[in-house]
């Protein structure tokens, strides 16, 4: 489903991304690792398509398509989705407004009908189940005075009604409590299933109990260093990225 | 003191029909006459208008509209705004357009003419109190060269909205109209009136207008006024409010239109608790030029006053925004806050905006923010980041920028009219 190829990217002329190969099939959870400043967020975002970072290399192949090429909208209504390590307050739009206009967008791009106000208000009551979001927070702004646990539960209820192909989540656990973790991972799980992808961005090995992946990929100074299964990041939690760091250095020498 | 050559003419072309007015209307309007003539057009070297020029004002020759501009507005959609209304057409009322006028519903609505009989005392009391000819020229001249004057008196809880809806016609020579609305709310009484300034495309009159507004104890005023003037003419507006004790005066305004706009709006809470909100959306593109000048005028205790002017600009549009909160010595547990955020779309557009805080009192809780920005490429992004297209997004996020000031629009036809008209606004503008 994603094939990417030797990326590099970099921001205001930064290089972070400098060589990364990865390939998710249909149905995987792929996990990446690595320390503050490796690279996971830019990977996160080139893959979705926010511009302030430039790609100077390589490629990403998506379902056949070349991604780089695809406006953000295009992305998303191709299947991609992104939970935002800090999701965006906007005042004066309703979660329910957004999801609607949203959802219409993916579905009018696939050669769907546009669904009516009934269809969809039992659609998004049914996803809002799946991460424990009360009816109320339909009604409420987008983000507008949510708690961080909110706002991330938010981000896997979106992913809920939108339904992509690729989902890539951002730090989803990052500053989550023990319950709100729990809650946002049985969303993601109840969400996997043989036709999606997921690529969990994270720092702490802690979310990989909630959510198991298949993959575990260690990204330091933007490459990909190490791949490897779940027992990769128990080793990571048990010696640290310091042990990493180490080893990319003596390989250098 | 420029352009006072063409002063004269102005005054001639508009002073006629004055003979049957009561001695002190007369007097009233001389008083003005004379200030008038030895002020002049305000200069831009005046501090108060130090960023909006009426120079285009000053040198036009304005003459009254000719009778008969009714037709050309059959079915206009501001008709429909409220089953209650008085509709002016270039100054005039029209009767056959105007519905509901005379006593009912805990209302009583009239021309001034009319209420000399039926509310002698209420016009005296109030005409000319509240925007005093000295307190600036345009006031002057509205009250110098109203036609006939609108008087509401709201004597109960009026269930129903009332509607005083101006309608400017396109001219052959440019037209000016001197609208002039005089409300009083009795104690105790609600009542929720929608105050419109519409022109027909390429319209290039002068409206100058005076509101005066009077809400006694425990009243309450929710007041809707739409500037929707041809994109060619030039308004001028004055309104104030005084507010008794436990009063409620609420402004929503919206000027969306007219090549150059001022509006200068007061609300004085002028008893014990009283509480004041003036809400202004202005959206404006190409050269339009919006100036609003408000004052929150506390001179009693306890009163609250909230004031949110947001702008949204396109084009080489100019906004200017002074907003003077004034506490006054026994104006005790005052709490006033005061908001002006800008959202620029293009790089030409402009806006001055100056808070101006008197205050003389000390224990009072006072805020105010302005800001100026372009739309947030992160939450731009996350719309778009949902599939949502970058033209949709940005309309989407303007809309909720613009959304607590429509929601609050208390009269339900002319929420949905500015919704609608909104969007179409929106759906013009270019974003460069």
């Amino acid at each position: 489903m994603l094939e990417i190829k030797n990326l590099h990217a970099q921001v205001e002329d930064k290089p972070i991304l400098q060589g990364i190969d990865l390939t998710i099939n249909p149905g995987e959870v792929h996990a990446i690792m690595g320390p503050n400043g490796s690279g996971k967020s830019t990977l996160a975002s080139v893959i979705a398509g926010r511009d302030e970072y430039e790609v100077t290399g390589g490629s990403i192949d998506y379902k056949g398509k070349d991604l780089l090429d695809m406006e953000p909208e295009d992305r998303a209504r191709e299947g991609v989705f992104l939970a935002f390590q800090y999701p965006v307050e906007i005042p004066g739009v309703s979660n329910m407004y957004f999801m609607k206009a949203a959802l219409n967008a993916v579905r009018t791009h696939r050669g769907e009908s546009e669904m009516d106000a009934m269809d969809f208000l039992a659609w998004v009551k049914e996803r809002a189940k799946l991460v424990q979001m009360d009816e109320s927070f339909l009604k409420r702004n987008i983000n507008e005075g949510f708690s961080g646990g909110e706002k991330k539960r938010n981000e896997i209820f979106q992913m809920a009604v939108l339904d992509p192909s690729l989902a890539v989540l951002d730090e989803t656990d990052s500053g989550l409590d023990i319950d709100a973790l729990r809650i946002v991972s049985d969303g993601v799980n109840a969400l996997r299933n043989e036709n999606r992808a997921v690529l969990v961005i994270t720092h702490y090995q802690r979310l990989l109990e909630y959510i198991v992946p298949d993959k575990v990929h260690v990204l330091y100074d933007g490459k990909i260093i190490r791949s490897g299964d779940r027992n990769l990041a128990l080793e990571l939690e048990e010696k640290g990225y310091g042990w990493i760091e180490q080893e990319a250095a003596e390989a250098t020498r | 003191m420029e352009s006072t050559q063409q002063l004269p003419g102005l005054l001639t072309a508009f002073g006629g029909r004055r003979e049957e007015e009561p001695a002190w209307l007369r007097d009233l309007r001389q008083q003005a006459r004379d200030r008038f003539e030895s002020v002049g057009f305000p200069s831009s070297k005046l501090e108060e208008w130090k960023n909006t020029s009426v120079a285009a004002i000053a040198s036009t020759d304005y003459a009254p509209a000719p009778a008969g501009g009714s037709a050309a507005f059959a079915g206009h959609p501001a008709l429909d705004f409220c089953a209650r209304r008085l509709v002016f057409v270039d100054g005039r009322l029209d009767t056959e357009l105007s519905t509901g006028l005379g006593d009912r519903d805990g209302v009583w609505v009239g021309t001034l003419a009319q209420a000399r009989d039926q509310q002698a005392q209420l016009t005296e009391s109030l005409l000319a109190r509240r925007v005093a000819p000295e307190s600036q020229p345009f006031a002057a001249l509205n009250t110098a060269l109203f036609d006939d004057a609108t008087v509401i008196r709201a004597h109960g809880a009026a269930a129903e909205p009332i509607h005083v809806l101006h309608l400017a016609s396109r001219t052959e020579q440019p037209a000016a109209s001197f609208p002039r609305l005089l409300v009083q709310v009795d104690a105790q009484a609600e009542l929720k009136l929608v105050e419109s300034f519409f022109g027909a495309e390429g319209a290039e009159g002068l409206t100058c207008s005076v509101c005066e507004i009077d809400v006694a104890d425990n009243a309450g005023l929710e007041h809707v006024r739409l500037q929707f003037e041809s994109g060619n003419a030039h308004h001028v507006g004055n309104a104030h409010a005084t507010v008794a004790r436990s009063g409620r005066y609420a402004c929503h305004a919206f000027d969306f239109g007219a090549k150059l706009a001022r509006v200068d709006s007061t609300a004085k809470l002028n008893g014990e608790g009283s509480n004041c909100l003036l809400n202004c959306l202005y959206l404006v593109s190409d050269k339009q030029h919006v100036d609003n000048h408000t004052t929150l005028d506390h001179a009693m205790p306890h009163g609250d006053s909230r004031e949110v002017y947001k702008g949204i600009l396109a084009d080489n549009a100019r906004a200017v925004f002074n907003g003077r909160i004034r506490v006054q010595l026994d104006a005790q547990k005052t709490d006033a806050k005061q908001s002006n955020p800008n959202l620029l779309m293009t790089e030409g557009a402009l806006v001055h905006t100056r808070p101006q805080l008197e205050i003389y009192a000390d224990d009072v809780k006072c805020t105010h923010g302005a800001t100026i920005g372009e739309l947030d490429a992160e939450a731009m992004f996350y719309l778009q980041s949902r599939g949502i297209g970058s033209t949709e997004a940005r309309n989407m996020l303007v809309r909720g920028f613009a959304a607590e000031l429509l929601d609050q629009v208390p009269v339900e036809s002319v929420r949905q009219f500015l919704e609608e008209a909104f969007g179409r606004r929106l759906d013009a503008i270019r974003t460069a």
